[in-house]
């Protein structure tokens, strides 16, 4: 099984060659696309779950990870080495990521329906099949995307780990963008984008100064993350004065710098602000950025270099006090965002920055395994809710598309897909406005339970996974685990942070269960909803268990059971020979955990556990007042950096097209061009007078010769000959000459 | 040194086959002609000409082969008169070359125009013309040499006014016989001279005798202007020219075709060996005379194409000036400075001049018969060789205006063509060996040179079709027969091959031009 290992490099490839495959050849058919995007995802993760189950049975596999290199690409003096690396936290990741991507990919290739915001006449065909105009389009960006997610588990440096951390930058952008008729969609595109891409160069630099100051230089993890190359890093401290960083160990800056990139790519505060909007993509996009592939990229980046945060722990705490502030702070903010929202998708958004926060706080507080248990954890029980959500959603608007048959069909019109073309009224409410006809929006929900029981219970079962119900679910015990290391290690901010975040968390989740799924139908659309199709429901039941049972592989010991996770993961920390502590056993993180799981079911089950009546405004609205706003509004961080941060930087574009247009460089390169005009005019004229007269005058001469001497041709043998005859008299006598002189 | 006998004739067979070849034809013309040339389209005797001609010319191909590379046997001698040795063979390989590609091109052509009597003699003159070449290229005795290009001059007066029915073909051979008969004898003045002096009519002893004593320095420059004026009138040079644009014009095209391309080449095979080999030793005489007759020849010769307006006339200036970048290369064997002569091992030059003239031949026999092809198939269909019957030739038949545009590039001396190649080589040498003025007077001629070809191409690719008035026309399609169409595809390949990849016919050149190289001094 050993052996079998060496061929993790491979668990790319599939997604990749079907990327190729659907681009190259099987556009056309959308059926085929699809399963080719299938086959490729179920081919790789029929590679990576042998590899990991491999992994996971080796003894002592942590000890031991499997490391090869493929192929070099000689740059000058170094090397860009790229090759392949299964240790314990990839295997997990394998486990994970491969898992969930088919199920995404199944589930995708159910719910790519014709989109409703297109219109028929303008895609007759894509209409008539039912399936988005771009259907294979968007297959073969999720391989691209699964290809960037699977490359960076297994890569074994830093430089092609983020080549593909990028790859799938660039494949977010695609996604999030994909209905790009929607000019909502394409600002999203643009604004995940960006935002990301300002935590990337953060984080570039920080590699380019980890590559500068390691001894050797190099970005393999193996070389790199080393006892000796760290220990040198600490030491080290940043070869300036300035105030802020100048006395701290070079090592520091650097865990700072990698952490910016984390903060981009897994919507940390203060770039947390893409990922809300990104929900404009497709859902199975926003299932796979949101829970298995690209925010869990941002963590595992932590994890994959937690040598180097474990060095800095001791040699720079500062730093990672800033780690665990900004994840601490942001499980919080956000979580208090997910209170106030009415969208499904973006209510599970913010619990995916909140989540996210508990990761990176977990990092933070030296907690690795707990950081690592949650992100798979969470992986799986996010990826069913958002799954679950875009099951609702599209049974909302089938609910939707059948009462407007309904009351339209048989009007003058026939036009079927007239609710395309006219807005609804908007409602404004206390609560925010709201649109009767928003398919995402809760308060046009309720009691779906009943038409929908799979993705329902489904749904349920994620939600208390989120939620953290006691002993059962996956969540529990994740979350137990970063609580019991923030509260042995003595981190009590942290961790009332956490447990404050927690209980809004199971909060929150309640209050979307309760106004989805509970209660009464407040719409006639709610009424009308179907249960989706097996291929999106599928997913869904078999996501399911993994949001329950996962949970039980990493319950503490103390309960008698032993921990399998933190064996797997004792020998990969004994092998980068960092230190992580073993949390003692206290009733305050247990109890704590139990009563802010259970206090926040309860109090959400208490508000919302009927649903809300039809047009009611939301209780806790009316009890926080201007702070639910607030929370609703996002803190208006959008607002502040549209007006701090977009408007600054388009004010300094004007002043500089101003420089650039008007006032500076143009008069200037407009005057150096009209004294360029003037000279070449000047320089025509002496072209057209002197050059080509001359040139014309040699011309006409040649041509004059030529007439000339085509006269001498006149046709008479004897003139011809008598040319002969005078040349060579000529000729004789000049070479005469001088013997005739000499004798003269 | 071999006997005189039966057994060295071999070396001479593929002459021998052209001759039974032409004795052939004519035994053949008298069975037929009494009763049935009413019917007969002389085909059946340009196929057995042809057949002939490829005979001989793969004779030729196994001879040269025969001396390896590189040459390590001398000469094959025969009856103490003929050398053949890897020079003689190439140019006896060129010649034969363009003798048979005129042969297949101009079969219908002839057939056409020729009067119904006796068309076998043309085609039995022509392997007679065929062979003098052969022979005169090879001769290393003055004698031979001399009656084998009277033989050759002769038939060729005989074939230039074949079409006896056409005043302007009688008259181009009348013309080309005048001239040439004055030109043989001021020539033969000349070897008497030669003969006068070193008593011998060998060439090898010719050379050991002027070596001998520098007295006859005094005999040399009269000899030469002498020689060069029956050698001038072969290769066209200025001022011994002004024949070939009346002949060239009057004469069969096909005939025009080889006096334009297999005949000159003979000429400058002659003039290579009678100077290299026979007057080596006084180069300081008669290079200044070559390097004055090749400036005087490409300018007279480009200046006067520049106003024709037929093409067929066009071409035959143009093959004048041609003859002047030629002469180039044989100037440039003999390097400028005398310093630098006895240092350098001439034959181990990448430019030796010599491989220069050679490849220059070679590219050039193919492009340049290729073009009267092209001027033969438009007279064919029009019956003129003006050049507004070239104007819209690429709507009427892109094949021929495509080949006849690669043939005009080759002839300006533009890359990827054979006469780049030999244009590289010949101007190469020049600079070698120093004779600056002489490449500055090749470029000028070149850019000259360009204008009246471009002309036509321009007509060719940009001008829409007219009729006999001027008036615009439809353009009609043109028809070609399978035999023009063959050897149009074979000249443009080859003078694409030699433009794109040269090494091989570079090879071959340059042992020939080492091995009359190394006989000189």
């Amino acid at each position: 099984m050993e052996g079998f290992l060496n061929l993790a490099w491979l668990a790319p490839v599939p997604p990749f060659l079907a990327f190729l495959a659907i681009v190259l050849f099987t556009n056309r058919n959308k059926t085929v696309s699809a399963l080719v995007a299938i086959g490729g995802a179920v081919i790789s993760f029929l590679l990576s779950w042998p590899i990991a189950f491999a992994a996971f049975g080796a003894e002592h596999f942590g000890a031991h990870p499997v490391e090869g290199q493929l192929f070099s690409i000689p740059t000058g003096n170094s090397a860009i080495h790229v090759g392949y690396l299964v240790d314990a936290p990839s295997a997990l990741m394998l486990f994970m990521v491969s898992f969930l991507l088919v199920m995404i990919f199944v589930y995708a290739s159910g719910y790519m329906t014709f989109p409703h915001h297109l219109s028929v006449a303008d895609y007759p065909l894509a209409a008539s099949q039912g399936k988005d105009p771009r259907y294979s389009r968007f297959m073969a960006y999720i391989s691209l995307f699964a290809t960037g997610m699977m490359g960076l588990v297994v890569s074994n440096s830093l430089i092609t780990f983020f080549i593909f951390w990028e790859v799938m930058g660039l494949c977010s952008y695609l996604l999030i963008g994909f209905w790009y008729e929607k000019a909502s969609a394409r600002a999203a595109s643009i604004k995940a984008f960006m935002t990301t891409r300002v935590g990337d160069v953060i984080m570039l630099i920080g590699m380019m100064m980890l590559y500068i100051y390691s001894e050797p230089s190099s970005l393999m993890f193996s070389e790199m993350l080393n006892v000796h190359n760290l220990e040198h890093l600490a030491e080290l401290s940043m070869p300036t004065n300035w105030a802020v960083i100048g006395g701290l160990p070079i090592i520091g800056i650097i865990s700072v710098l990698i952490f910016f990139g984390t903060i981009g790519k897994s919507a940390q505060f203060p770039l947390h602000v893409w990922l809300p909007d990104a929900m404009e993509g497709p859902t199975p996009v926003s299932a796979m950025i949101h829970a298995a592939t690209m925010v869990s990229a941002g963590v595992f980046l932590l994890i994959r270099l937690y040598p180097l945060y474990a060095v800095t722990l001791e040699a720079a705490p500062a730093a990672m006090q800033f780690v665990a502030f900004i994840g601490g702070f942001t499980a919080l903010f956000a979580a208090t965002i997910a209170v106030a929202q009415w969208d499904i998708k973006r209510v599970l958004a913010y619990s995916t920055i909140s989540q996210l926060g508990y990761m990176v706080a977990a990092i933070g507080i030296g907690a690795f395994p707990a950081a690592l248990f949650h992100l798979l954890t969470h992986a799986f029980f996010k990826a069913l809710l958002f799954l679950g959500s875009g099951s609702v959603i599209h049974g909302v608007e089938h609910g939707l598309h059948h009462v407007h048959e309904h009351s339209h069909g048989h009007d003058a019109h026939g036009d079927e897909h007239g609710h395309g073309h006219h807005a609804p009224a908007l409602i404004q409410r206390p609560d925010g406005v709201l649109n009767p006809e928003d398919a995402q929006d809760m308060r046009n929900m309720g009691g779906l339970l009943e038409r929908m029981p799979r993705t329902g219970w489904t749904f349920i079962i994620g939600g208390l996974a989120l939620s953290g119900f006691p002993l059962l679910t996956a969540g529990f015990w994740s979350k137990d685990e970063i609580l019991s290391f923030a509260w042995d290690g003595g981190n009590t901010i942290v961790f009332w942070t956490l447990a404050l975040a927690a209980f809004l968390t199971a909060f929150y989740t309640m209050r979307q269960i309760g106004m989805t799924f509970l209660g009464a139908p407040r719409t006639e659309m709610a009424e009308h909803t179907p249960e989706s199709v097996p291929t999106m429901t599928w997913p869904l039941l078999l996501i399911a268990p993994f949001a329950i049972f996962l949970g039980w592989v990493g319950i503490p010991g103390w309960f008698g059971i032993p921990n399998w996770l933190e064996g797997f993961l004792e020998h990969h920390i004994e092998y980068n020979q960092f230190h992580v502590a073993h949390p003692h056993f206290s009733f305050v993180p247990l109890s704590v955990s139990l009563i802010v799981a259970l206090g926040g079911l309860a109090v959400g089950y208490m508000v919302y556990g009927q649903g809300l009546r039809e047009g009611e405004v939301d209780p806790v609205r009316k009890l926080l007042g201007p702070i639910w706003v607030v929370f609703h509004n996002k803190y208006y961080i959008d607002e502040l950096y549209q007006y701090t941060i977009i408007t600054f930087t388009l004010l300094l574009t004007n002043l500089l097209y101003l420089v650039d247009a008007k006032w500076v460089i143009d008069p200037i390169v407009n005057a150096v061009g009209r004294f360029g005009v003037w000279l070449a005019q000047v320089g025509a004229a002496f072209d057209r007078l002197i050059v080509d007269g001359l040139v014309n005058g040699v011309a006409a001469v040649t041509n004059l010769f030529g007439g000339w001497l085509r006269n001498t041709q006149d046709g008479k043998v004897q003139v011809y000959l008598m040319v002969v005859a005078v040349s060579m008299m000529v000729w004789l006598l000049l070479r005469a000459m001088p013997i005739l002189l000499t004798l003269v | 040194m071999s006997e005189i006998g039966i057994g060295s004739l071999g070396s001479i067979l593929p002459e021998i086959i052209l001759i039974v070849g032409g004795l052939l034809i004519l035994l053949l013309d008298m069975i037929q002609n009494s009763t049935t040339y009413q019917r007969e389209s002389g085909r059946g005797f340009m196929a057995v000409a042809v057949l002939f001609l490829v005979v001989s010319l793969v004779g030729a191909l196994l001879q040269m082969l025969s001396f390896g590379s590189p040459t390590s046997q001398g000469p094959h001698v025969a009856a103490y008169l003929v050398d053949i040795d890897p020079f003689t063979s190439f140019m006896k390989m060129t010649i034969y070359i363009g003798m048979t590609l005129v042969a297949i091109a101009g079969g219908s052509y002839m057939n056409r125009y020729s009067p119904r009597m006796g068309r076998g003699e043309f085609w039995s003159l022509f392997l007679f013309t065929s062979m003098a070449m052969g022979m005169v290229v090879s001769a290393n005795n003055l004698i031979l040499l001399f009656l084998s290009f009277e033989f050759l001059s002769i038939s060729s007066y005989i074939l230039a006014g074949y079409l006896r029915n056409n005043v302007r073909s009688s008259e181009a051979g009348l013309k080309y016989f005048l001239y040439g008969s004055v030109a043989s004898s001021v020539m033969l003045y000349g070897m008497s001279l030669l003969y006068g002096v070193s008593g011998s009519l060998n060439l090898t002893e010719i050379a050991q005798a002027m070596a001998a004593n520098t007295d006859f320095s005094i005999v040399a420059l009269p000899a030469v202007l002498m020689l060069m004026v029956g050698l001038g009138f072969k290769m066209t040079l200025a001022p011994f020219f002004q024949w070939a644009p009346d002949t060239y014009d009057g004469a069969p095209t096909p005939v025009t075709a080889y006096l334009s391309t297999a005949s000159k080449a003979a000429g400058f095979a002659v003039t290579a060996r009678l100077l290299l080999i026979g007057l080596g030793a006084f180069s300081v005489e008669w290079v200044p005379v070559l390097s004055g007759l090749a400036i005087l020849t490409m300018t007279v010769g480009n200046l006067m194409a520049l106003r024709q307006n037929s093409v067929k006339r066009m071409l035959a200036y143009s093959s004048v000036a041609q003859a002047g970048y030629m002469l180039m290369g044989l100037v440039s064997v003999v390097s400028a400075s005398q310093a630098e002569l006895s240092q350098i091992d001439l034959a181990s030059l990448g430019m030796n001049g010599l491989n220069g003239l050679l490849i220059y031949l070679f590219a050039y026999l193919f492009t340049n018969i290729g073009a009267f092809m092209v001027v033969m198939a438009i007279e064919e269909d029009s019956g003129s060789h003006d050049i507004s019957a070239y104007r819209g030739l690429m709507q009427r038949s892109p094949g021929l205006a495509l080949a006849m545009l690669i043939f005009l590039l080759s002839l300006t001396g533009i890359p990827l063509t054979g006469g780049f190649m030999g244009k590289f080589y010949v101007f190469g040498a020049a600079v070698q060996h120093q004779y600056f003025f002489l490449a500055a007077a090749g470029f000028i001629n070149a850019g000259i040179a360009a204008g009246y070809y471009l002309r036509v191409v321009a007509a060719m690719l940009y001008e829409p079709a007219v009729d006999a008035n001027g008036a615009e026309i439809a353009p009609k399609p043109l028809n070609m027969g399978m035999a023009l169409q063959l050897t149009l595809a074979i000249c443009v390949l080859v003078t694409l091959w030699i433009g794109i990849y040269p090494p091989n016919f570079i090879d071959l050149a340059n042992d020939a031009s080492r091995h009359l190289l190394a006989l000189r001094f």
